[in-house]
């Protein structure tokens, strides 16, 4: 690309002003405030837009009120366009005008310029001495990245092509981000998974399930048993209930069958009553035998007395079948009388002689025993105690002998036998004296005193009395012992006494206790057999008065009987000998009329006869009858009929028993474990409430068991786990595409770079030749070899061989350096890119020779690229041809 | 003798792949594998075969799916109720371990052990039959099993149910019992029921050696017919094989050629014509390649790949009995694009950079953490598939020209 036109409408200081770059090599030469830096930032400006207000000086604002802005004209290899950019938003407002007049904006502008972008621009192929400072901060990846710009043809838009993508990657995918499609993918994918393996829980779930199912169904098993259980026995119990009348009925008639002692049988009564019925009708005979008789008997002039008889005469037979009996009893009471009289004659007897009034007991054979020991014994300890009294007597005398002598013999030693008494005294004084208070404790110094007096009176009479001290000394050890045989007695005495009294309390209790205190020692010891047959006797008479008593209570009893016939046979009770015989004359001769009677009339005896058969028949059936009764331990016909009732009810009651026996079976056996209705209600109500409680179990229960059956009908049913599974398949195949997606964008980024860095990586050798051979111009041959490390430059200076950093070389050679970069990186893209350089004053630390060199070399390029090279160095207009040079005049 | 092969039933296995379908797809997919085991039962039924093997695999283990061992169990109910015995054996996904939980599966069902086991039985026609086989234990078995296979016994047929891959196939399958043919011959079987490999394949005639092949595909790999072989003697006592298919759904790939196609209409004429050809038996997933994808107009391209063809497509609810769902559109690009002025060696050279293994996982970074992510950019036609996408991507510029923005 070549600029061969500058139209500027307004700009900075210039206005309506165009020059034309018509030489491939245009010097500008101007001094200062030429405008030398205004045309250059001019056509830069057009070509890629002027500086905003951000840059308020480099915007060169024309300040006489000329439009802003103007035209470049540019010629590429096919044609020429007309830039034309005036003022605007952001750089300006441009319009590119083609040689058929077409216009085109601003992006025609940036594809017409491309791969130079203002900033490859700025670092290639603009110079200044400010930029040329850069030198120092120039790195191989800069390098590289200017490379890669402009590496090839187009590859700008395939950098940016693939930023692009990279770009539209970023809008799926970051790998920490949150928002983009397959990281909000990646996070429901866990989400999903998470729930999937919630939802697996359910299996484990359903299994403890049937588990649980089972145990409830075992327990719903054993419940429903337990129910069937109860439920019979609640059963049971209401008919225990029901029946407890029945069963009380019943154990009353079992406890009567128990009682029921005789049992007569149907043929015992049919007899019985045959006795009966027999007795009846023979008494009925006898009563008109009887009838008979008596109507005999009226017509013989008979006495009121034997007519009497002959009325009562069965009564009168019946009573006197007892006569032997009564006869014997009058016989016997006569015995007893005797009896008893002698008797009381011998206890009278007896009790004079023992001198008692009333009988006393006598000892048993142990207390006799006791007794006797006692008596002994007591008997024993008297002579004991007279023999030791009499010795303790002698034993006084002789003590007072003994005591005489001693006094005879104390005579002759006087006073010696007393200072240990007194010598105590005074050794007591003076004990007492010490525990007296205060001044008193003087007291205890007299006591001390008298003590040692007294010792000292003793040991001054010691030897002269020693003689008859000896003598009465053994008169007194006689004493002494004299008196204590005397005190061994004495206390022997005192024991036997002592033991005395002991046995004499046990006599006086033994006494005390048989009522034998009246009694003499003697009787006690060697009577005791009288007091025992006085006993007996006394118990005899007892008895005999008892048997006496009996006997006429009997005796009278049948002499009662006969009050009846007081009137024919007066009796007297009180002598019941005399009365008995009287009734027993009377009879007999009652007796021998009727039998004087019979004998007159043959009729009469007869019936007479009739009668005595009658009566024996009577008899024999009276005696059946009490034989029946007493076989059955029956009293009397009476109870016989009672007897007969109770049986009678005795059968129905059996009856009823069996009846409910049968009915209550075996109720019987349980009715046994209740002894109240009360108690077997409450058993009731116990089972029923027990049986409530298992019904309600057994409710909860089957509601758990058809709760647990739905859970598990629901868990199997529930596709939520395999929908979730598909779900999940869903969502990978979701993030698979997007994955896919993401990579394609990423690779066709790579892929680009890639490519442009393969095409870009054999430019750099070819760079870094072209840029040492120019460097080796500029230097006139000083350096001969560039190296690039990442981050280092180096060069090497030909001579020595040494290398330097760029940081070492000095300004201008540093600047060199980096025009050779420059130069050789423009070179190298020729074959992309063309375009020209505009160089501001950029050589100012070049010395001569070197600025030589490079103008030399700016030719050379110039036949490639175009160059506008602006300066204030008048030298340098040597340099070149007219027709290259612009001298620009400063104004004003 | 009459029984029913099948094996890798997979019934709580989920569809992978499908990116969004309809409910009523949805549901269908979800019912596919339980409806085609409940067709095998039915035919069982209708055939009144003597007994059926399920060669493994007919669950996934580490999903414990109480669903689907309850339908497990009904269905065995059905069968038992016809008196069908049911000889099963666990494989690698199924296996038998021993704390796995397991519904009790009706007697007529026959688990083999993990030692191994050989039940016998009396067909209706009174033939002696005798079984042979193990289960997993594990999800590996690197073991060769075959020596738990007796040699054929004093039986009228013997047959041998087998999970696992034959040990030429590749390395990653040598951990699933792996047999030789040889082997297996020697055992003098009449009858090899396999289980394991998906695709329905006969590895020897005589006797056969047989894999059924799963009884539902699952993922655009398992295209095709599935269902169970009905093996039936016949009077010279030789075995004969037939294949019966159940699978609800099938997944389909076409090819549809779009040279010289101007206008989208065109391209869903195209589609829609194909699918009209195709098959009426049952649900298709269908996945649609477009061919000679780099003839289209960039703009065409563009609205391809912004997927306004499948939306429009997927809308399309056909109103045939059977569904035919496109789950995949995909732009076939195999011209490796000739750039202006950027020579083509330099692509070349790039591209050897950039389209490998290595820098796809580095690229990928944390993505690689997924196992399925892992799995899927390992795999060589996933990589080819993304140098297709980048190549359209592309060829996109280059057709539009490097600048391209300007509309």
């Amino acid at each position: 690309m070549k600029i061969e036109q500058a139209t500027i409408f307004g700009f900075g200081k210039w206005h309506d002003r165009t020059f034309d770059f018509q030489a491939n090599i245009q010097l500008i030469y101007g001094l200062n405030e030429a405008g030398k830096s205004t045309l250059s930032s001019f056509i830069t400006g057009v070509l890629f837009g002027f500086a905003t207000k951000k840059q308020p000086y480099q915007q060169y604002l024309p300040k006489a009120g000329h439009s802003y802005g103007g035209t470049v004209t540019i010629a590429t290899s096919k044609q020429h366009f007309v830039i034309k950019r005036v003022g605007g938003k952001a750089g300006g407002v441009v319009t590119v005008t083609d040689e058929d007049g077409k216009v085109y904006g601003e992006q025609f502008l940036a594809q017409l310029l491309a791969p130079i972008t203002p900033q490859l621009f700025q670092a290639v192929f603009h110079f200044d001495e400010r930029s040329l400072n850069q030198i120092f901060h120039l790195s191989k990846a800069d390098l590289n990245q200017h490379l890669l710009a402009v590496g090839a043809v187009g590859s700008d838009k395939w950098l940016q092509q693939a930023a692009t993508y990279q770009r539209e990657a970023a809008k799926l995918y970051r790998q920490k981000g949150r928002i983009w499609p397959l990281n909000v993918a990646l996070k429901q994918l866990t989400e999903l998974q998470r729930k999937v393996n919630q939802a697996r829980g359910a299996f484990p779930k359903y299994m403890q399930l049937v588990q649980e199912k089972q145990e409830k169904e075992q327990q719903l098993a054993k419940l429903t048993t337990d129910e069937a259980q109860l439920s019979q026995e609640k059963g049971r119990l209401e008919r225990l209930v029901k029946s407890w009348p029945d069963y009380q009925t019943y154990l009353q008639l079992k406890q009567v069958s128990v009682n029921q002692s005789t049992w007569l049988t149907d043929q015992d009564l049919a007899q019985y009553s045959e006795y009966k019925h027999q007795l009846a009708l023979t008494t009925t005979d006898l009563q008109q035998v009887s009838q008979k008789i008596a109507e005999r008997t009226k017509s013989q002039a008979l006495t009121p007395a034997f007519q009497f008889y002959i009325a009562n005469n069965e009564r009168f037979g019946q009573l006197l079948t007892q006569k032997d009996q009564i006869e014997q009893l009058l016989v016997g009471q006569e015995l007893l009388t005797n009896n008893q009289q002698a008797t009381q004659l011998e206890q009278q007897e007896l009790e004079s002689e023992l001198g008692i009034q009333i009988a006393v007991e006598p000892l048993s054979k142990a207390d006799l025993a006791v007794a006797q020991n006692n008596f002994a014994e007591q008997t024993t300890l008297r002579q004991q105690l007279i023999e030791q009294e009499q010795l303790r007597q002698q034993m006084v005398e002789h003590n007072d002998q003994l005591e005489q002598e001693v006094s005879k013999l104390e005579q002759k030693t006087p006073e010696t036998n007393r200072w240990p008494a007194t010598l105590g005294i005074s050794l007591v004084v003076t004990i007492i004296g010490l525990l007296l208070p205060g001044g008193f404790k003087l007291i205890s110094l007299f006591g001390l005193a008298a003590s040692g007096w007294f010792i000292y009176q003793q040991q001054t009479q010691r030897n002269t009395a020693s003689k008859a001290n000896t003598e009465w000394q053994q008169t007194l050890a006689r004493l002494d012992a004299q008196k204590e045989q005397l005190q061994v007695i004495t206390t022997k005495l005192t024991q036997l006494r002592q033991r005395q009294a002991g046995l004499q309390q046990i006599w006086d209790n033994l006494k005390a206790r048989y009522h034998y205190q009246t009694l003499t020692t003697n009787l006690i010891l060697n009577r005791q057999h009288d007091l025992s047959r006085l006993q007996q006797l006394e118990v005899t008479t007892h008895k005999i008065t008892e048997q006496l008593t009996q006997q006429q209570q009997q005796i009278s009893a049948w002499l009662d009987e006969f009050s009846f016939a007081q009137e024919w046979l007066p009796i007297n009770k009180k002598e019941p000998k005399k009365a008995v015989r009287q009734i027993i004359d009377f009879y007999q001769e009652m007796q021998r009329k009727a039998s004087e009677l019979g004998n007159r009339d043959q009729q009469y005896t007869y019936y007479q006869e009739q009668a005595t058969r009658l009566q024996r028949q009577i008899k024999d059936w009276q005696e059946k009858q009490s034989d029946f009764l007493t076989q059955h331990h029956l009293v009397s016909d009476h109870e016989l009929q009672k007897s007969v009732e109770r049986q009678q009810l005795q059968s129905e009651q059996q009856q009823q028993f069996n009846y409910l026996a049968n009915q209550l079976g075996d109720l019987v056996a349980d009715f046994k474990d209740y002894s109240t209705q009360n108690q077997l209600e409450t058993a009731l109500v116990s089972v029923s409430d027990q049986e409530k409680r298992l019904q309600q179990q057994l409710m909860v229960l089957q509601q758990q068991l058809v709760k647990l059956q739905a859970t598990m009908q629901q868990l199997v049913s529930d596709g939520t786990y395999q929908d979730l599974l598909q779900q999940v398949a869903q969502q990978e195949a979701q993030i698979s595409e997007l994955t896919q997606q993401w990579l394609a964008k990423r690779l066709a980024s790579e892929w680009i770079t890639a490519t442009l860095t393969a095409a870009s990586t054999q430019r750099f050798p070819q760079l870094l030749r072209l840029a040492t051979r120019y460097f080796a111009i500029l230097t006139n041959d000083r350096y001969d070899k560039i190296s690039v490390a990442p981050d280092l430059i180096t060069v090497r200076e030909s001579k020595q061989a040494t290398i330097f950093a760029v940081g070492e070389l000095s300004q201008g050679t540093a600047e060199q350096l980096y025009v050779a970069f420059k130069l050789a990186f423009a070179q190298e893209i020729s074959d992309v890119a063309k375009m020209p350089f505009i160089i501001d004053d950029g050589f100012i630390n070049f010395d001569p020779p070197r600025r030589q060199a490079i103008l030399k070399l700016l030719k050379q390029i110039s036949q490639h690229n175009q160059i506008i090279y602006f300066t204030a160095n008048e030298a340098d207009l040597n340099s070149f041809a007219p027709e290259e040079i612009i001298q620009l005049k400063r104004k004003g | 003798m009459k029984f029913i092969h099948a094996a890798d039933l997979h019934l709580d296995s989920p569809f992978q792949g499908l990116k969004t379908a309809s409910d009523q797809l949805w549901q269908v997919i979800h019912d596919s594998p339980f409806v085609a085991f409940k067709r095998l039962v039915d035919d069982a039924i209708r055939f009144q075969v003597d007994f059926i093997c399920l060669v493994g695999d007919l669950y996934d283990q580490t999903t414990q799916s109480i669903q689907v061992q309850a339908f497990l169990v009904n269905q065995f109910k059905r069968l038992q109720v016809e008196k069908i015995p049911v000889y099963l054996s666990y494989g690698n996904h199924d296996f038998l371990a021993s704390d796995s939980v397991k519904l009790d599966f009706p007697a007529n069902v026959h688990v083999f052990p993990g030692e191994g086991a050989t039940f016998t039985l009396i067909t209706a026609a009174g033939e002696k039959v005798a079984l042979s086989g193990f289960s997993y234990t594990n999800r590996w078995v690197t073991k060769d099993m075959t020596s738990l296979f007796p040699v054929k016994g004093q039986v009228d047929y013997q047959i041998g149910l087998l999970h696992g891959s034959e040990s030429s196939v590749a390395s990653e399958h040598a951990v699933y019992a792996p047999f030789n043919l040889s082997e297996l011959l020697s055992k003098n079987y009449d009858y090899w029921a396999l289980g394991h490999i998906h695709k329905r394949q006969v590895l020897k005639q005589d006797p056969p050696i047989v894999y059924s092949g799963n009884i539902q595909g699952r993922h655009k790999k398992e295209s095709g017919e599935k269902g169970y072989y009905l093996v039936t003697t016949s009077a010279d006592r030789q075995l004969n094989l037939e294949f019966h298919p159940v699978e609800v759904i099938e997944w389909r790939q076409i090819v549809v050629s779009v040279k010289q196609v101007v206008r989208l209409n065109t391209i869903i004429n195209l589609i829609e014509e194909q699918v009209a050809k195709l098959p009426q038996a049952h649900h298709l997933l269908l996945s649609i390649q477009l061919s000679d994808s780099n003839q289209l107009s960039p703009a065409l391209l563009k609205r391809i790949q912004a997927g306004e063809l499948l939306e429009y497509l997927q809308q399309q609810s056909p109103a045939q009995p059977y569904l035919r769902y496109i789950y995949e559109l995909k732009l076939v690009n195999n011209v490796i694009p000739n750039f202006q002025s950027l020579d083509t060696q330099y692509w070349q050279k790039a591209a050897d950079l950039i389209f490998n293994e290595e820098s796809l996982q580095e690229l990928a970074g944390s993505l690689l953490q997924y196992p399925f992510l892992d799995t899927l950019i390992k795999q060589a036609d996933f990589q080819a598939e993304l140098k297709n996408d980048v190549l359209t991507l592309l060829d996109e510029i280059n057709q539009n020209g490097v600048a391209s923005d300007e509309d």
